[in-house]
């Protein structure tokens, strides 16, 4: 059991140089993954932290700043964390502004969830599906494939109302019987 | 053709879309000699309406197998045993149609929620499975004879559907459908003072031709024109409703069809025989709804539930399933229609399930024609004033003639027009009789009885 506050109110007080575009996002992910016990990154595995996702490279640094937390670090197990930085994060980047998970609320909020759920932990005082319950309610990814789904369906339903009204199809075709 | 007719769909030609080309894709040069015989006919009625079969060779295909299907004879399912394709179609309507999808999915078909007509039919492009492909929808609309008129999705094919069910009925009672482009095989007969007219052919039956007329005299060039075309067409079959077979026995038509198919509302006893009589023929009912196609044809005191994919149950008003032989509302869950797949679909209509060599509907309680009469005497038929009430768009009403003839008129409140409005609609049709029209709600009948006659 984690404290959720704890780890927000760590992201708020993320020190600037996580933010910084000056920082080298493999140093930092290796030192995190040495720190937990694991391997640090190699040339082939540091490739992904090159990358030119600035945004996404971002988030990454402000969540090693989050999972250095003493009690996280204790628990983390460096596939977990890889799975994180990687999986997790990327789809989130390109929704949400980096500064935004130390600025706001919220997102803070998010990350923290998303880290515990990645690591497997659950906030202290809540049960699992209390967790997924709340995670849900800041979940972006999801808001947005919510989102997605519902606009994919209101251009359905359009296509289908045109459909219905074009001449083609109230020329219909012979029926044969009466009912 | 009357101007003040105040149904916009009927102006000539105005709903047409498609090119010969498109409307036959299957047209052999045997069918367009027929199409231009139909079309070119020296008593032909004043068609109004272009309409082909649409249907290509994967469907003709398909259509062809149903048939060999339906011959089998298998319903595959029995009174306490679904049928075995139920839980796919409930898997797919949860998980395609928009109107299902955000729903949890039920383990069993007697936990899937009914729909009714209206709840259905207001929105049926909430209905139109995702992966439907629209350029094969149409639209069909109904009389409204069973509530508001509505448009009902469907595609070619499955409008087509119609014609092994009809063949496999048919073989029932001896009737063979010869076919081919030197013969008319289907007559679609109506009789009211609008209705489209139209000349088509069938790919299904190689060719042969179909028309289908209303035998008011307004869409003739002269009345007589009426026998003289039916009896140099010579159709095979008729179909048509009690009213218009009715008006058809009238006329002094020599041609004896093979048989004579009923629908859309209920076919008495003694107007059957009298048909059958006037015909010597075959006079068959039909029982089915536009939504889902035939669902069952007269067999002595019975309906008999045509062996297609399609399912029947009948449930009390609270939804439970009733008892076999015990009447309740006759439910159908049909996967048929691609375009507007059906789960637990409330027809509105009572009977009681039964087996007899396979399932059939006992006492069927379909719609009942009304017959009213008009100002100077003249006889107004139920389905007439509904058609002239169903594009005001009513939700429901009610209309009784009282013993003096004089008409009240009570209409659902909901949607309702001006009651002036719909005044001068009836008295169209009618004529100048003592009217009184009131907005009411009649919603608090589950099943409000539309049309009622001191005069009958």
């Amino acid at each position: 059991m984690i404290s959720l506050s704890r780890l927000t109110r760590r992201l708020a007080e993320t020190p600037a140089d996580f933010l910084s575009p000056e920082t080298s996002v493999p140093a930092v992910v290796s030192d995190l993954l040495m720190t937990i016990g694991g391997p640090g990154l190699d040339e082939r595995s540091a490739m992904p932290f090159e990358s030119s996702e600035r945004n996404w490279l971002r988030i990454v640094l402000v969540s090693c700043w989050l999972l250095a937390d003493e009690e996280l670090i204790a628990r983390a197990e460096p596939k977990r964390v890889l799975h994180y930085l990687t999986e997790v994060l990327l789809p989130l980047a390109d929704l949400v502004d980096a500064p935004l998970f130390v600025s706001d609320p919220d997102r803070r909020e998010e990350l923290a969830r998303l880290a515990l759920r990645s690591l497997d932990l659950l906030p202290e005082g809540e049960s699992r599906a209390q967790a997924a319950d709340r995670l849900a309610t800041v979940d972006t990814v999801r808001r947005y494939e919510v989102l997605q789904a519902a606009k994919a369906a209101e251009e359905r339903a359009a296509a289908v109302r045109k459909a219905m009204e074009e001449q083609r199809a109230k020329e219909a075709a012979a029926r044969y019987s009466q009912v | 053709m009357r101007d003040d007719y105040p149904v916009p769909d009927y102006v000539p030609m105005a709903a047409t879309g498609l090119t010969d080309a498109e409307r036959w894709p299957l047209l052999t040069d045997g069918g367009r000699v027929m199409l231009d015989r139909l079309r070119n006919h020296p008593h032909a009625p004043h068609y109004n309406h272009a309409c082909g079969d649409r249907l290509t060779a994967a469907s003709l295909g398909r259509l062809k197998s149903y048939k060999d299907t339906l011959q089998d004879g298998y319903h595959g399912w029995t009174s306490t045993q679904e049928p075995p394709w139920v839980d796919e179609l409930i898997e797919r309507v949860y998980s395609t149609v928009p109107r299902y999808r955000r729903r949890s999915r039920p383990a069993r078909l007697t936990e899937v929620p009914t729909i009714g007509r209206h709840d259905l039919l207001s929105q049926a492009d909430q209905h139109v499975p995702d992966d439907a492909d629209l350029s094969d929808l149409i639209i069909y609309n109904t009389s409204g004879s069973r509530g508001a008129a509505a448009r009902v999705p469907m595609s070619a094919e499955f409008s087509a559907l119609d014609l092994p069910v009809i063949e496999h009925v048919l073989a029932g009672f001896g009737v063979v459908f010869s076919g081919g482009p030197s013969q008319v095989s289907l007559v679609n007969v109506y009789s009211q003072p609008v209705a489209y007219q139209f000349a088509s052919v069938m790919s299904y039956l190689d060719g042969a031709g179909l028309v289908k007329i209303n035998l008011h005299p307004d869409g003739w060039t002269r009345p007589e024109d009426r026998v003289s075309f039916l009896d140099d067409l010579a159709p095979e079959v008729y179909t048509g409703n009690p009213i218009s077979l009715s008006a058809l026995a009238e006329l002094p038509l020599k041609h004896q069809p093979k048989a004579v198919l009923s629908g859309a509302m209920t076919l008495s006893d003694t107007v059957r025989r009298r048909l059958a009589e006037r015909f010597r023929c075959p006079v068959v009912d039909l029982y089915g709804i536009t939504e889902s196609g035939l669902i069952a044809w007269r067999d002595h005191d019975v309906h008999r539930i045509v062996p297609r994919r399609l399912y029947v149950e009948i449930l009390d008003e609270a939804g439970r399933r009733c008892e076999p032989g015990v009447a309740g509302e006759i439910t159908v869950t049909c996967g048929e229609n691609p375009m507007l797949p059906l789960l637990r679909y409330r027809t509105g209509d009572h009977a009681a399930l039964d087996w007899r060599y396979g399932p059939v509907l006992v006492g069927l309680d379909g719609r009942a024609p009304v017959v009213f009469r008009g100002a100077d005497g003249v006889t107004v038929n139920s389905i007439e004033v509904t058609h002239i009430l169903s594009p005001l768009g009513l939700v429901a009403w009610q209309l009784h003639q009282g013993s003096d003839g004089a008409l009240s008129l009570s209409v659902h409140e909901t949607g309702a027009p001006d009651p002036d409005t719909i005044a001068t609609a009836l008295t169209s049709l009618m004529g100048n009789l003592p009217l009184k029209v009131t907005l009411e709600n009649l919603a608090r009948d589950a099943k409000p009885q539309r049309y009622t006659s001191d005069l009958t």
